[in-house]
């Protein structure tokens, strides 16, 4: 992200910033901690003289001695203009030169009120010391400055106020400040260091600023992003199930249609061959009964398309009641005889007495497609139904089972089996019979109920299909409508189909 | 032997019907649309009516409910016929009155015995 010179200048810029607000808030700081150290100074001044040089006596008479005065008046006039300053311009740059200047002032005031103890000089080197917490070399300058002159002027004008002795060699003062300035070379370089390590701390925030503020910068765009993204997914997938909608009502309506023509074809054919079995002439009784078949497929596939355009809109309505699955499926099984017999099939029904809550209606359907299934595509063979159910009413399951000993499904073929008009090819569309939509509306339908319809096969040798069904309790023993009557493809299939 | 009225605007699927009903030996009156069929069952009083649901106007529903709702033709039974095959399709026809539902396409033999059966049904054994 440094790379980028925008961010680069931006650091930088950021970086300077939070330089100068960390150094700033040392500098006020440290002014305040000035103000308390030289407001104790003062009174430690005033404390010092009364202490070694309370009066001053000419024989009999004494009064307050001067020191006491100059204490108090001096260390006054040194301490309070930069106390002053401290409390009220605190971090500004003339103010720390006030106080350093006024911190050497007080070395000098408190030398002189002990009488130019050489102990005292440490006063001097102890303030540097404290200066340097400023971390600003300059500061030194007016600091050096002061003591050098003053141990100049008085070094060489009053020495017994600062060195304590009456004769002293003029070029004493030189030999103080070369100690003055040997030790303010090093605080010097510590306030160097110092300031570059503050440098770097403030870069290294910078940069975590700078690149955390870019990445919520870039998080938020990707957020946005991936919200207009979203709303796209959303219009489209609305768009998607209108067009979905409309699709599963035009062929509803479709079929509709479609049924009063199929209603004249299969009803006048179905008046012929009456007509012809009153006048007792068979001659076309193949055609009459091929017609009757091609129509009866059409309604098949057509209802079969109501179905699932019902199912993919969301408008099959289940009408759950309680029913026997066993003697169900006896009733699928028996329907499927004429056509095992003409295959050659055995069907065996293994089941005792289940009451089951559900639809029968879709149950029936979702059997009559599996067993249909295994005894058209099965010769000379055996399908086996059983039937089991396990656990309590409510979280336990049903199963179905229908094993063929058929010609199975390859594995590639197993995976789009359940998939709409998908027959392993086309020919067996016309050799078997089918719509190729039965396992894809079985699946559906069990799925719809709370179940699945799963198969295994192994090519060549027979295939199984379970229909999984959920055990629901009751809500109360309800009767299904047994008043009406219905030509369901299912039962005309029966009648006219495996003749 | 019976009067039946078949409320049908399909004509082809009218003569259909008409066939195999005169074909069994009973009489038969046509209505094309609601308004229609309903005055018809007034006039005529028929032992039976065929009603096709998906009339033009005035719908199957709204005929036999109306049929029903008049003293004089309350007691015919109605058999609904339709090329609808939703549940809620017959839930309607059963709510307006009707004896029993028959979806399109139609195994006639079976339409015929289902009239005998409400025919006979209707009249004081011999």
């Amino acid at each position: 992200m440094t790379s980028n010179p925008v961010s680069a200048m931006r650091i930088a810029s950021r970086a300077a910033f939070l330089f100068e607000a960390h150094h700033t808030a040392i500098y006020a700081r440290t002014d305040r901690l000035f103000a308390v150290l030289m407001l104790g100074q003062w009174a430690a001044a005033i404390a010092a003289a009364l202490w070694i040089t309370p009066r001053t006596w000419a024989g009999q008479y004494s009064q307050v001695h001067l020191h006491v005065w100059t204490a108090v008046v001096l260390g006054g006039a040194i301490t309070l203009p930069p106390v002053g300053l401290a409390l009220l311009r605190a971090g500004k740059a003339p103010v720390r030169y006030v106080i350093a200047a006024g911190q050497m002032l007080m070395s000098g005031l408190l030398i002189h009120l002990t009488g130019g103890r050489i102990e005292t000089h440490f006063h001097i080197f102890g303030s540097l010391a404290i200066l340097a917490i400023y971390r600003d070399w300059r500061v030194f300058v007016p600091a050096t400055a002061v003591a050098v002159a003053d141990h100049f002027f008085r070094g060489v004008y009053w020495p017994q106020s600062i060195f304590g002795m009456i004769a002293v060699t003029p070029w004493r003062w030189i030999e103080h400040a070369g100690w003055i300035i040997f030790e303010n070379v090093f605080l010097i370089r510590a306030c160097q260091q110092s300031v570059r390590e503050m440098k770097d701390i403030a870069r290294q925030r910078s940069e975590l600023e700078v690149t955390n503020e870019t990445v919520e910068l870039k998080v938020g765009e990707r957020t946005a992003a991936l919200e207009a993204t979203q709303e796209e997914l959303r219009e489209a997938k609305n768009v998607a199930e209108t067009a979905n909608q409309a699709k599963s009502i035009f062929l509803a309506t479709m079929s509709h249609e479609l049924r009063t023509p199929l209603n004249a074809i299969l009803g006048f054919a179905e008046l012929i061959e009456e007509e012809m079995k009153d006048r007792a002439i068979h001659d076309w009784d193949r055609e009459i009964f091929k017609i009757r078949r091609a129509g009866t497929h059409l309604l098949a596939l057509i209802s079969d398309i109501l179905d699932l355009s019902k199912i993919e809109a969301g408008r099959l309505e289940l009408r759950s009641a309680n029913f026997d699955i066993s003697a169900l499926i006896r009733e699928v099984a028996a329907s499927f005889e004429p056509l095992a017999a003409k295959n050659r099939v055995e069907v065996v029904v293994v089941s005792g007495p289940i009451t089951l809550y559900g639809d029968r209606m879709r149950v029936r359907q979702c059997l009559f497609n599996l067993l249909g299934n295994a005894c058209k595509f099965t010769r000379d063979g055996r399908v086996l139904v059983e039937a089991a159910g396990s656990g309590a009413p409510g979280e336990g399951r049903f199963a179905v089972r229908v094993v063929d000993t058929g010609i199975g499904i390859s594995p590639e073929d197993l995976t789009k089996l359940f998939s709409h008009f998908t027959q392993l090819d086309a020919s067996i569309a016309r050799k078997f019979g089918g719509t190729g939509l039965g396992l894809s509306i079985s699946r559906k339908l069990a799925r719809l109920m709370g179940g699945d319809v799963t198969a295994e096969s192994t090519f060549g040798q027979g295939s199984t299909f379970t229909l999984h069904l959920p055990l629901i309790a009751a809500p109360s023993a309800r009767a299904a409508p047994g008043l009406l009557e219905t030509s369901s493809q299912s039962a005309f299939a029966e009648e006219v189909l495996w003749h | 032997m019976a009067l039946i009225l078949v409320v049908e605007d399909d004509e082809v699927n009218q003569e259909l019907v008409t066939r195999f009903l005169t074909r069994q030996g009973h009489r038969v009156q046509h209505a094309l649309d609601g308004i229609t069929g309903v005055s018809a069952a007034r006039e005529h009083v028929p032992d039976l009516i065929l009603m096709d649901m998906g009339l033009p106007g005035l719908d199957g529903w709204e005929a036999a409910r109306q049929i029903r709702a008049n003293p004089d033709t309350a007691h015919i039974p109605i058999i609904a016929l339709t090329a609808h095959a939703l549940p809620e399709d017959v839930q309607k026809a059963i709510e307006v009155g009707c004896d029993a539902y028959q979806t399109k396409p139609v195994v006639y033999m079976r339409l015929m015995k289902k009239i005998d059966e409400l025919v006979n049904a209707l009249r004081p054994s011999p």
